[in-house]
């Protein structure tokens, strides 16, 4: 029947379905009862889990299974670690050959979760590379050679990378999107196309995000086949332990006045700034500096080089201050990051969750404030209402929330 | 065998002068005793530089001076009441209620002195006789301890230094021991620590360092950390870390860098998890066995009371109770078996599904050997779409029938029902402007259609035939229409 279902939804219209989690969907509550490999729990536990999460019950056992999935949570509530322990699972350590490739969005993130598996897998001596644009080609090319169990990169350079034929496809079991309406968006789709050209027929595909609109489920039927769905309502998508605020602002030169202001706050753990635009980010690092404010910037302008290692300070804490555009917007985890301030509104209502998802990881609290004009408000209250949460004007002891 | 020869008169006379010399060097001493007490008893209370006292008198007030004049001869009543306190020993009981120090008690400890416990009240003693620092060559005695401390203690005391000494090393040695299981791992921890404290270093260096210097040192150790990873064929979770601050599990262990070691660290823990589950284990088996011999001991008692009754002993049942409750479980798990081989076989059939189905994506994939299964539905399009579009059905037609599909029940009833006025169904004004004209062979067909339900009388039938009405009556719309139109003209 589910089959059929699947099959027949091939070419109907399905602008009209309304996409719900599957039934069958089994809760698992402890990680002991996964049946997973004994290194892997115990690689599970060092890195700091001891309960599963609400996704991580439901989504891990159907991914070892086989099945394609398409999973969706909360931010910061274990989604990476979710498709890493079921990668870790299903992979065969004998062979060493790429079995499972994970796309992202950005090259940070596909190093984050590099790093995941790693440690999740430290126990199992995996061995996982990243594999991202702006590093030095060659180099990417042995890493390959010696041979991968899985690969995690951004679609561009894996493309490049299997047209040369340094990664090689045949092996590889399971196919993951991170991000994946991002990764299906208009810029990306064409991309990820091209590589699953090169995969087996049937590759298990599972797709991860916070955030799923409804016409990227549409068009996943076109490869996937009959997938475990495991959904959240939109209304349920924002985190208790995230506090959102506005501050009103009359002009766009009062921004810059209210973060000074707030900068005793923003350093009291570590700060996320976003703006809009590569340009602004520039702007307003600049302008902080001049100001006698310690800050950091990045963005997608910058040299691999530089960028890699601001991300190495801001993890290690040395930096407190990031400043930044979009490219951190998605799937970032820093412990640390307790206050996200939008110092432009974001152009779409999926990257509001996703930017404030930077602060309260995994069960911590967070803040985020948002600095609007008069004339945005609008488009804060259309936010608020569409994800029915609450956003407030910022109290005064708003360092006491951090 | 050596090369001089000796006499052993030589020898004899050799001896006599050792211990002439011996001798010497003995009453030399004795005699120095007396020069240097002398010299050392002068040295810290007489010797002062000169003026000193006139300066000190100097600076004494009058006031002061009578203040010290009077305390002093405080302090001296004090010491002659504590001497005679001390030395009459008779009155104890009185002296006990009176004062809270013990003077009865003083006067056995000032009689044996040296009895000393411990080194504290070895160090006073030597402060308290200056003239016994002389001969102290003969009396201290440096020795080490267990712990490697040099000690000094006097030659009489060594014996009871070294016993004590005894103690605290076997003390030290069990905790040793307790530790010693872990001893590979320790010695890891100890690297570790080294390295955490040469962080620790690192980074108290650049507390007085600008913030760009503490900078540029570490993206340069990262730096070199990546440059030792671009030849590494394995990296591990630790290559990649570069000193991010997060939260680890309880669990976390932090392996070398080093591959070798990073194995050894491995192996040195399966080991100790292994150990961990023998002993475990042994200790299950230890505690079913006591058990065991408890049941076997309680029953043996209850036959001796029985045989003292005249009863026979009990017989041994227990194992049959288990058998019993074998026979109950295994009934129980043959149906969980069975639920669960049809859930499996359920399963099977759903993946073979899954594996037949072939996605657009993959269409034109190398290695497929199965064409894509089309559903009713998309051949159907398909075929549509390959047909030339005379041969297509009007559009008018398309239209309808959608409008139809979804309305079929309702239109159904308010063909028989003529009073109905719902003015959203085109169709159906369309069919009342038609009832107005005075053909209607909408009417005709429909009644015999109903006839025709009548006589069939199956449900299932009519909704097939529902599809030829709305056929029907499309027609027969379509004719008045044009009639209509042709009657305005």
């Amino acid at each position: 029947m589910a089959t059929n279902k699947g099959r027949s939804s091939v070419y109907e219209d399905l602008s009209n379905v309304e996409f719900e989690t599957s039934e069958d969907v089994e809760v698992i509550d402890k990680f002991s009862r996964m049946n997973l490999r004994e290194e892997l729990t115990r690689g599970i536990y060092a890195y700091g889990f001891e309960k599963p999460s609400a996704i991580q019950q439901r989504a891990i056992r159907p991914i070892i299974k086989g099945r394609d999935v398409i999973a969706q949570a909360q931010s910061g509530t274990g989604k990476t670690a979710t498709f890493s322990i079921s990668i870790l699972q299903t992979l065969d350590l004998t062979v060493r050959e790429t079995q499972v490739l994970c796309l992202s969005p950005t090259r940070e993130l596909a190093v984050q979760i590099q790093k995941v598996i790693l440690a999740l897998g430290d126990f199992m001596n995996v061995q996982c590379h990243a594999c991202i644009g702006g590093t030095n080609l060659g180099e990417d090319i042995r890493k390959l050679d010696y041979g991968q169990h899985v690969v995690s990169g951004t679609p561009g350079r894996v493309y490049d990378m299997i047209r040369r034929r340094a990664l090689r496809t045949r092996s590889v079991k399971m196919l993951v999107l991170d991000e994946a309406d991002e990764m299906l968006n208009k810029g990306f789709k064409e991309q990820i196309y091209d590589v699953y050209r090169f995969l087996p027929p049937s590759t298990q595909v599972v797709l991860i995000s916070a955030t799923l609109p409804h016409e990227i489920l549409e068009i996943t039927s076109k490869f996937m086949t009959d997938p475990i769905r495991i959904l959240v309502k939109r209304d349920e998508l924002t985190l208790e332990g995230i506090k959102q605020f506005f501050v009103a602002v009359e002009r766009e030169e009062w921004k810059f006045d209210t973060l000074c202001d707030l900068y005793d706050t923003l350093t009291i753990t570590q700060a996320v700034i976003f703006c809009n635009t590569k340009r602004k980010v520039d702007w307003l690092t600049e302008k902080m500096r001049e100001s006698n404010f310690t800050v950091s910037c990045m963005h997608g302008d910058m040299p691999q080089k530089e960028r890699d290692n601001i991300m190495k300070e801001f993890r290690s804490g040395q930096s407190r201050v990031l400043i930044t555009t979009d490219v951190w917007a998605r799937g970032i985890d820093v412990q640390q990051v307790s206050l996200v301030i939008n110092y432009d509104l974001p152009n779409n209502r999926e990257l509001y969750i996703h930017r404030i998802g930077r602060s309260g990881r995994f069960g911590r609290k967070g803040v985020a404030i948002n600095f609007v004009k008069s004339d945005d408000i609008r488009i804060l209250r259309d936010i608020e209402q569409y994800y029915s949460t609450q956003i407030d004007e910022m109290p005064m002891n708003v360092a006491d929330l951090i | 065998m050596s090369t001089y020869e000796i006499s052993k008169s030589a020898l004899l006379n050799l001896k006599a002068e050792i211990l002439r010399k011996e001798d010497d060097l003995v009453k030399a001493k004795s005699e120095n005793v007396q020069k240097l007490k002398v010299i050392k008893k002068r040295a810290p209370l007489e010797l002062k530089n000169k003026g000193v006292e006139e300066r000190k008198q100097f600076d004494y007030t009058e006031e002061e001076l009578d203040l010290l004049k009077l305390s002093r001869s405080k302090l001296e009543t004090k010491a002659k009441l504590y001497e005679q306190l001390s030395s009459n020993g008779s009155s104890t009981e009185i002296l006990n209620r009176k004062y809270l120090v013990r003077f009865d008690k003083k006067g056995i400890d000032c009689s044996i002195p040296k009895e000393l416990t411990d080194v504290e009240n070895l160090e006073k003693e030597v402060s308290d006789h200056y003239d016994d620092e002389v001969d102290s060559s003969e009396e201290w005695v440096e020795y080490v301890d267990c712990l490697g401390r040099s000690r000094k203690c006097l030659r009489k005391d060594l014996n009871y230094f070294k016993s004590k000494d005894e103690d605290l090393k076997s003390v030290v040695e069990k905790r040793q021991n307790a530790d010693s299981v872990v001893e590979t791992i320790e010695d890891n921890v100890e690297t570790e620590k080294a390295s955490s404290e040469k962080d620790i270093e690192n980074s108290n260096e650049p507390e007085l360092m600008s913030a760009d210097i503490r900078r540029d040192i570490l993206r340069q150790k990262w730096e070199e950390e990546e440059e030792e990873l671009r030849d590494r064929s394995d990296v591990h979770y630790q290559n990649v870390l570069f000193d991010e601050a997060r939260q680890h599990g309880v669990g976390y262990y932090a392996f070398s860098k080093d591959e070798e070691e990073r194995l050894k660290q491995q192996q040195a823990l399966k080991n100790l998890r292994q150990e961990t589950e023998q002993k475990q284990q042994k200790a299950k088996e230890l505690r079913l066995l006591r058990d065991k011999q408890m049941a076997a001991r309680i029953r043996a008692a209850k036959n001796r009371r029985r045989a003292r009754l005249g009863l026979p002993p009990e017989e041994d049942n227990s194992n049959e109770i288990e058998d019993e409750k074998d026979m109950t479980t295994d009934d129980e798990e043959r149906k969980r078996v069975e639920e669960e081989k049809k859930k499996e076989e359920e399963e099977k059939q759903q993946m073979e599904k899954r594996k037949r189905h072939l996605r657009p994506w993959d269409i034109g994939k190398e290695g497929l050997k199965e064409h894509y299964i089309m559903s009713q539905n998309e051949w159907n399009e398909k075929k549509r779409d390959e047909r030339c579009s005379e041969f297509a059905p009007p559009t008018s037609y398309q239209l309808s029938k959608l409008r139809h599909s979804s309305k079929d029940n309702h239109y159904q009833k308010n063909s028989d029902d003529d009073d109905d006025d719902d003015d959203s169904d085109e169709l159906m004004r369309d069919y009342r402007k038609s009832k107005a004209e005075s053909i209607n062979p909408y009417k005709y067909s429909q009644e015999k259609t109903d006839l025709n339900h009548i006589t069939s009388n199956k449900k299932f039938k009519s909704t097939v035939d529902d599809y030829h009405i709305s056929d029907t009556v499309e027609a027969g719309l379509k004719f008045l229409r044009s009639q209509v139109e042709n009657d305005k003209k």
